[in-house]
């Protein structure tokens, strides 16, 4: 049987939660080395983070734990794939996940992956900067909404208010807290899948924006022998940047430390441009949680797909012996995945 | 049997890795290093490019067995041109390109130059012609991207060039004009066509056309390529000719690159693109290359081709010899290429699956929908919007042309023509004479002087390269009315019109235009000055073409009104329209009789819109309703003052006003309130305008007795003779009056009944008005 082709996608910070306590297999080699990464810099161990009797937002959600416990999560789940299963033909991330792209791709080793997560979830400790209101701009059917769009036009019209993630039908807009009253005031409270928008995401600054140029000089300096080398397997970017295996490392080294924090992330486009490059069979999700397969679904229906055109039909799709999502955080979907 | 060569040259690709292989590993080469000593080329671009050549090939491949499982519709291929994506990497994914057939590798090249594209599902959705496809929205398999700056181009051989070169010319009008900034004030234009088509007429007019520019030190950013593989379909062009006949064309620069090496294409590539950008000067570039896998899919090339020949292009295929440059310098192993092209085979052959389920055009609706969309209500605003008092009085010298005393019909379109100039900054007027001497008739008369020469120009004496000039211009931001200096000189350039202008919406799904108003002075019944050329009154050319406007007023009011929605409708809805002028009536000013001044109005900068297909009724008769245009209208409004004087029939007249579309609304109501139709066309019989009035009347269910006067099928003669052929007033009257006695002999006829008498008696005595004779034309009308 021939392998699946598939597309890499890795989880951003805000998908390890409650339900994740406890992902981290005892022993797994790659989680050891990061604990002891971060005890040489003085830093509770991730094991005792993710064993942690109780989830405690300001722990778990701060950036300075919860981007290197997400990483961690999906680099396990990296080494749990089946290669003679599954032919990683690309990789992408979202946001945080970009990080865990480079790693998967083969352009950070280990050690350069949890240094540059590290470092920059570590500027967030108490320094929070602005911060990310997300906003769905589809219906419940994931087709297009005209009031959705509208209501996120008079919210970027504001100074401090900029699109800092497009995250399929939604947009994660960043903001300094001026431009978040602005946001919270003219963004209708709706309620999508149980859940009510405009939603803030806690601890989180205003990530691919401006607000995070001084951010980003200080990695640029911090950071200016991180080795990121040119990825074995293509890698995407939230640019729609396709590297490919003969890429120029500082092009990708200027990407990841330079526009990538202060322009739009476009997670939406990255997908896209993977789908239509690539053309995988299905779309893996290492790491905690599924929460970008709301998003993927998504893109995919925008995209038409498959044939796909709006929730029902993605929905169908995932339930049927073929699903074209494989979060490895779902036991059904891993076990297409992983080794048996 | 034909042999399929595709799995033949994949073969030996695979095969020439195995042998490269076996040679064992080469030092590795930086990638940063030139991929040979000396070259511009780095092993990373080399390898880039290879992946866009290598990507080509296997959408070709790709579109031949979709072909054979009915799921794809196109097999003419990129192979053996692949050294085109050089072409595309010495640009700028900035310069518009405009692009043949064979330009897989150039689209794939210049889409990795910009983030976020999809080159390998695009192409394969174009084979499929699926509407998902994204720029013809599966209207026809083109290379075209809005984001790419490609504008897409069908197959029509070599019609591309002359708006190739109308854009570079207006790339540089534009920007001294201060109206730029639709692409960077740097960028260029390239224009990519074969070694065979490197013959066709209107490849040679546009390479001629830069030359002529050129040569008079006027800027032409223009990058011809001619990728010449040695033949055209079958017949091969004569080994040498492409460099004989280009290698030293005064003006154009010519640089030779070898497309089957790819460092050479590369390097010699930049070195033109280097003239042109730093110089603002033509260059040719004559890329050599093959033609492998026969013209198209189902092209059996064995048919005329001996096997060592074809063998002998294989064997020269350029992707492998780029495969070979790869490992042969150590910038890859042969196990990295092979990689990379099966990576590619597979990641194609996922993607035709996905494109073949893409869906298709589903109804005429959807095929037609960009074809010629207009706000009617965007354009009357933009229509009835005035030029700024300043402007105008500027161009006016301070004399407003609503001062002057009534005009008549050239009079008012120069008026026009001028506010036009005063209120559009990026409005172009251009033709044969049109500047000092102010045209043929003086219709353009002192603009050049009034709006600058760079505003109104003469253009060489080539009818493909002014409307090529008008989609150029169109296409970087401008708003050219060109003009044609007679209706019959419009025909040996009509595809511009018809393939190129027409279409570029439909193909490129509504996200390109090239708006114009073309200008064409034509029709006969020219005094003294006969013949052919200058009174042709052949429209049928224009009149199927799908999506155009074609105004054609009789007055000078109504042609003020008509020109400035024709521009509103270009500016606000990218509309392609024709300007059909009487020259017969340029400066007419009378009706009835000398010195009535009827043919004549005030110029008035603020009159009401003319809204396209709207058409203009004269009187309220209800004895016949005479449908006309243009030189028909004059005739027939001096027909019905007699009809009326003489016979007591009250005629109302209607003039169309716009021949595409007919304003169909307004003839069907004039019509059903009269109930009779005469049709008065000054146009031939056959193709003519009447056939579509008449036809439009029929299908809306008019009922009513119509008939129709028109020219006779034949050219126009010089002298009197021309009056055998045109439709005159004695035969407009004679079918009228034979129209009425028609309707006078059914009454007759009920009253004859009635009293027992004949109705052949009583119709006779009715129809003595009937003047004995009416034509052939005149009596077969349709009911």
């Amino acid at each position: 049987m021939s392998r699946l082709r598939a597309l890499i996608v890795c989880p951003g910070r805000g998908s390890y939660g409650r339900a994740q306590l406890g992902s981290l297999p005892p022993g797994d080699p790659t989680v050891a080395a990061l604990d002891r990464f971060r005890a040489g810099l003085g830093r509770p161990a991730l094991t005792g983070l993710d064993r942690a009797s109780e989830y405690t937002p300001r722990l778990h959600v701060a950036g300075e734990h919860a981007s290197l416990l997400t990483f961690a999560c999906t680099a396990v789940d990296l080494a749990a794939i089946d290669h003679d299963r599954i032919d990683v033909v690309g990789v992408t991330g979202n946001s945080l996940g970009f990080y865990s792209a480079l790693y998967a791709a083969g352009a950070l080793d280990l050690a350069g992956a949890a240094r540059l997560i590290e470092t920059l979830g570590h500027y967030q400790a108490d320094r929070v900067i602005g911060g990310q209101l997300m906003y769905p701009q589809v219906g419940d059917d994931w087709r297009p909404s005209a009031a959705g769009e509208a209501a996120i036009a008079a919210a970027l019209d504001h100074p401090g208010v900029q699109v800092s993630i497009r995250l399929g039908g939604t947009i994660v807009l960043g903001a300094d807290a001026d431009g978040l009253d602005h946001a919270r005031r003219v963004l209708p409270a709706i309620e999508r899948g149980g859940m009510r928008y405009p939603v803030q995401l806690p601890l989180h600054s205003a990530f691919h924006t401006p607000l995070m140029a001084a951010t980003g000089e200080l990695a640029r300096a911090e950071l200016a022998d991180l080795a990121i080398r040119a990825p074995a397997i293509t890698l995407i970017g939230g640019d729609g940047v396709v590297h490919r295996p003969w890429a120029s490392p500082a092009a990708l080294w200027s990407y990841t430390l330079g526009p990538q924090l202060v322009e739009p992330f476009d997670f939406t486009r990255a997908i896209a441009t993977a789908l239509g490059e690539l053309g995988p069979d299905v779309i893996v999700l290492p790491g905690p949680g599924d929460t970008l397969g709301g998003p993927i679904g998504q893109i995919l229906v925008g995209l038409r797909w498959r044939g796909l055109s709006d929730r029902a039909g993605f929905l169908a799709m995932q339930a049927s012996d073929r699903p074209v999502v494989l979060a490895m955080h779902r036991a059904e979907q891993r076990a297409r995945v992983v080794r048996a | 049997m034909a042999v399929d060569r595709a799995p033949l040259l994949d073969r030996r690709f695979l095969d020439t890795l195995d042998a490269l292989a076996a040679q064992g590993e080469r030092p590795a080469l930086p990638l940063d290093a030139p991929i040979r000593a000396g070259s511009r080329l780095t092993a990373r671009q080399a390898i880039e490019l290879f992946d866009a050549q290598a990507a080509s090939r296997h959408v070709d491949y790709a579109a031949r067995a979709l072909r054979a499982r009915n799921e794809g519709f196109y097999t003419i291929g990129s192979s053996g041109h692949e050294g085109n994506a050089a072409v595309a990497a010495a640009l700028r994914p900035t310069d518009p390109a405009f692009l043949h057939y064979r330009s897989g590798a150039f689209f794939v090249a210049r889409a990795h130059q910009v983030p976020g594209q999809t080159p390998l599902l695009d192409l394969l959705l174009s084979l499929c012609a699926s509407s998902d496809e994204p720029i013809a929205g599966g209207r026809h398999k083109v290379f075209g991207s809005h984001a790419l700056a490609i504008p897409p181009q069908t197959s029509t051989i070599a019609s591309h060039l002359p708006k190739a070169v109308g854009a570079a010319v207006s790339l540089e009008r534009a920007a001294r004009l201060g109206v730029g900034g639709a692409m960077p004030d740097d960028a260029i234009i390239v224009c990519t066509f074969g070694d065979a088509s490197a013959n066709h007429s209107t490849a040679t007019g546009a390479i001629n056309t830069a030359a002529w520019t050129a040569f008079q030190h006027l800027p032409v950013p223009i990058l011809f390529v001619c990728e010449d593989n040695g033949i055209g379909i079958s017949v091969r062009t004569p080994t040498g000719w492409i460099a004989a006949n280009y290698g030293n064309r005064t003006g154009i620069h010519y640089v030779w690159a070898d497309g089957l090496d790819l460092p050479h294409a590369h390097d010699a590539a930049c070195a033109a693109v280097d003239h042109v950008r730093t110089t603002r000067r033509p260059a040719f570039l004559h890329l050599r290359t093959v033609r492998l896998l026969g013209h198209a899919g189902s092209d059996v090339e064995q048919s005329y081709r001996a096997l060592p020949a074809i063998e002998a292009d294989e064997a020269a295929d350029p992707v492998i010899a780029t495969a070979r440059l790869l490992v042969e310098s150590g910038a890859r192993t042969a196990d990295q290429v092979r990689w990379q092209y099966e990576d590619l085979r597979a990641r194609v052959a996922a993607l035709a699956d996905e494109a073949a389920r893409r869906p298709r055009l589903g109804s005429a609706a959807e095929v037609t929908a960009p074809l010629a969309p207009r706000d009617p209500v965007a354009i009357g605003d933009e229509a009835a919007r005035a030029a700024a008092p300043e402007a105008r009085a500027t161009l006016w010298d301070g004399k407003l042309p609503e001062h002057e005393r009534p005009g008549h019909l050239a009079v008012h379109i120069n008026r026009a023509l001028g506010d036009l100039l005063a209120k559009y900054p990026e409005l172009i007027v251009f033709g044969e004479d049109v500047a000092r001497k102010g045209g043929v008739y003086n219709v353009t008369a002192e603009l050049s002087r009034r709006a600058g020469v760079g505003r109104v120009f003469n253009t060489v004496l080539d009818e493909q390269s002014i409307l090529g000039l008008a989609i150029g211009a169109g296409h970087v931001g401008l708003l050219p009315i060109p003009e044609i200096q007679y209706l019959a000189y419009l025909h040996n350039a009509e595809d511009q019109l018809r393939g190129e202008a027409a279409s570029l919406r439909f193909f490129s799904n509504g996200q390109y235009a090239n708006p114009m108003v073309v200008r064409i002075a034509g029709y006969a019944y020219q005094k003294g000055f006969g013949g052919h050329f200058h009174n042709d009154n052949s429209v049928a050319v224009l009149r199927d073409i799908p999506g155009i406007v074609i105004a054609s007023p009789a007055r000078g009011d109504d042609a003020a009104g008509m020109l400035r929605t024709c521009v509103a409708a270009a500016r606000r809805c990218g509309s392609v329209c024709v300007f059909l002028e009487p020259i017969a009536l340029y400066m007419t000013r009378d009706l009835h009789e000398p010195g009535d001044g009827l043919w004549t109005s005030p110029y008035e900068p603020d009159a009401a819109p003319v809204p396209i297909g709207a058409a203009r009724t004269y009187g309220t008769g209800r004895d016949l309703l005479l449908v006309s245009f243009a030189n028909g209208l004059w005739m027939s409004q001096r027909v019905a003052r007699r009809l009326e004087r003489e016979h007591g029939a009250a005629c109302r007249v209607l003039d169309l006003r716009w021949l595409s579309p007919l304003p169909v609304d307004d003839l069907v109501r004039e019509a059903e309130a009269v109930g009779r139709v005469l049709v008065v066309d000054e146009t031939r019989r056959s193709g003519g305008v009447s056939e579509g009035v008449i036809a439009a009347l029929i299908d809306r269910g008019f009922a009513g007795p119509i008939a129709r006067v028109a020219a006779v099928d034949s050219f126009i003669p010089l002298g009197a003779a021309a009056n055998h052929v045109l439709v005159s007033e004695a035969e407009i009257e004679r079918a009228a009056l034979a129209l009425i006695a028609r309707r006078a002999g059914t009454v007759a006829a009920s009253a004859a009944a009635a009293s027992g008498a004949t109705a052949a008696g009583a119709a006779s005595a009715i129809a003595t008005v009937v003047t004995t004779g009416a034509t052939a034309s005149a009596s077969s009308g349709v009911r």
